[in-house]
């Protein structure tokens, strides 16, 4: 069994982006489903997604709010702004290109 | 716009930071205590489901300072917990401290004093209109350099130049004040019509001569200074156009001089003078005695090099007194008004500077002798912050700014120091100075003040001292 892979460099931003922009999720709540949505493959360094959440903030690709969980804990809130949602389509067409490049690539030879 | 509100975010955490300092710490808490709660529903004991969580995290100040990072202020923090840093430290050496700012001060400070001279006097143009355009003539025949012009000079001058658009000629002698009540002496200058508006552009009050007004048959008019109709007149603007008293004669006020006028003329010219009235340029008599101090108007895109070549060729048309020869070795010389003003200064000025420059680099050199006996002083506290997890070039930067500090509280005081020593200098000051006013505070000098004060930082030590042999690893740490 292998370990899970690292995030492909850069490509932490366009997964943080894509899994707010159905409905806003807390910090924990993104690295968790991250992590189930690729299957256990993808593992979020934990840390190293609090730096990138404040980083896409400050480029008001999302905006954050404080709200209460299911439990009733105060949680901070990150969702889509239009910027970001904007980015988000930018980031997956990138993506698509990047993969379909890489798939030409590894089938071809 | 995406750049309005990421400056607004900006901002915001510029000005609440500590705020979101606390944010970003309950926000990695309650990561913690999800991550907590989902170990111990997993099975795990409490402490080991903590431990496992702060484990899958990572370091949880290194994420916190990250993403502080990517605030863009964590520069601002930093420099400002080195001010406050070197600031405490300065404090606790009240002697290093005294003594490394007292000597930047007068190193700082004598720089500040002849910069205010030098830019007063050499840098900053004439508060006259076009000043860059203006020159005065000298006449000069035989062995005698540098002297006054006569009428037909200035006529025959007017006459052929084509380099300046006026050239006016002033001469000063003493006289009374025009008006009734007890005689006061003052200077009295005599002009061609033209000579005032080449230095001011309008008079404060009522107009300046007119070519009627030098006529033999005008009524005899005078312009008065600022100075004198305030005194002599209560500042009355009716005076204007009344005819007055003025010695056994009478003269019709026409003009008042702005307030600031100033005379900045070579050759210990006055730089007051209350009276002035108008002759005419006589061309009809060759020869003459010599009394006009002459300022010419250079044209547009003429400079004084062309004028000097014109003022040559011209020196050489002119006659004596009869009319039919040149006059033998006649000279007129051109130069800009500025640097005739200052001609006299200029060299020792200059050297003046160059010295203070010597003298702050001495001021630099002992204050750098200091700063590297306290860093030696300091190995405990710089090899601590290393063995912590300072960087060195975190170290650099603290040190940096201390020096800025340091720097900056002895250009503060050096302000003083130039203010002090600008007095002294005005105190004994040449004649030829006497018309400048030094003590115009100038944002040139103040600025001038603070980049020596960061060169001057640039000067000290900035590298922290670490030792770290392998033979002792720990003697540094300890607390002695």
């Amino acid at each position: 069994m292998g370990k899970p892979s690292d995030l492909v460099q850069g490509t932490l931003d366009l997964l943080i982006l894509k899994t707010i922009s159905l409905e806003p999720k807390h910090g924990w709540a993104i690295a968790k489903r991250i992590q189930q949505i690729s299957g256990e493959v993808l593992q979020v360094q934990q840390g190293s997604l609090y730096p990138a959440l404040h980083r896409l903030e400050q480029k008001a690709w999302i905006k954050s709010k404080w709200a209460e969980t299911d439990t009733g804990r105060k949680a901070k809130f990150y969702s889509l702004t239009a910027g970001g949602r904007a980015q988000l389509e930018k980031e997956t067409a990138n993506w698509s290109r990047l993969s379909a490049a890489i798939d030409l690539v590894v089938e071809t030879s | 716009m995406l750049w309005t509100q990421r400056l607004w975010l900006r901002i915001q955490t510029l000005f609440r930071g500590g705020r979101a300092a606390q944010h970003l710490h309950d926000e990695v808490q309650f990561h913690l205590d999800q991550q907590i709660a989902e170990n111990i529903a997993a099975g795990m004991s409490p402490e080991k489901a903590r431990h496992a969580a702060m484990r899958t995290f990572g370091n949880v100040t290194l994420v916190q300072e990250d993403a502080r990072r990517t605030w863009g202020w964590m520069w601002f923090e930093q420099f400002a917990q080195d001010l406050r840093f070197g600031a405490r430290s300065l404090r606790q050496s009240p002697g290093f401290a005294t003594v490394a700012i007292l000597t930047l001060a007068l190193g700082i400070g004598a720089n500040t004093a002849i910069f205010s001279v030098v830019n007063a006097v050499l840098l900053r143009p004439l508060p006259y209109p076009d000043a860059h355009r203006l020159a005065i003539i000298w006449s000069g025949l035989g062995s005698v350099n540098r002297a006054v012009a006569s009428t037909y000079e200035l006529f025959e001058i007017r006459q052929r130049t084509k380099e300046f658009d006026q050239i006016g000629g002033i001469w000063v002698t003493n006289g009374t004040l025009p008006g009734e009540g007890d005689p006061e002496q003052v200077k009295v200058g005599i002009v061609t019509s033209n000579f005032l508006p080449i230095l001011c552009p309008r008079p404060a009050l009522g107009r300046f001569f007119q070519a009627q007004d030098e006529g033999p048959n005008a009524p005899w008019t005078v312009v008065l200074s600022y100075g004198a109709w305030a005194r002599r007149f209560g500042s009355d603007p009716s005076i204007l156009g009344k005819s007055v008293r003025y010695g056994a004669a009478s003269a019709v006020v026409i003009g008042v001089l702005p307030e600031d006028f100033r005379f900045y003329l070579p050759g210990g010219f006055p730089s007051n003078v209350d009276v002035f009235y108008a002759v005419p340029v006589d061309g009809s008599q060759p020869g003459g005695p010599g009394w006009l101090h002459l300022i010419g108007h250079l044209r547009p895109g003429s400079n004084i090099t062309r004028a000097q070549a014109e003022a040559d060729a011209i020196a050489t048309q002119i006659h004596n007194w009869d009319g039919n020869q040149n006059i033998t070795g006649l000279r007129l010389s051109v130069y800009s008004l500025q640097a005739d003003d200052v001609r006299e200064v200029r060299g020792t000025l200059l050297l003046l500077f160059g010295g203070v420059g010597f003298v702050l680099l001495i001021a630099c050199a002992n204050v750098a002798n200091l700063l590297l006996a306290r860093s030696t002083r300091r190995l405990h506290e710089t090899t601590v912050r290393a063995a912590l997890g300072a960087s060195r070039g975190r170290l650099i930067r603290q040190l940096l700014t201390e020096n800025l500090l340091l720097a900056a509280i002895g250009a503060l005081a050096a302000l003083g120091v130039g203010w002090l020593a600008l007095r002294a200098i005005l105190a004994a000051r040449p004649p030829s100075l006497l018309n400048f006013n030094l003590l115009t505070p100038d944002f040139t000098v103040l600025a001038f003040t603070f980049l020596l004060a960061i060169l001057a930082s640039a000067f000290f030590r900035a590298r922290p001292t670490l030792r770290r042999r392998p033979t002792e690893p720990d003697s540094k740490l300890e607390r002695r």
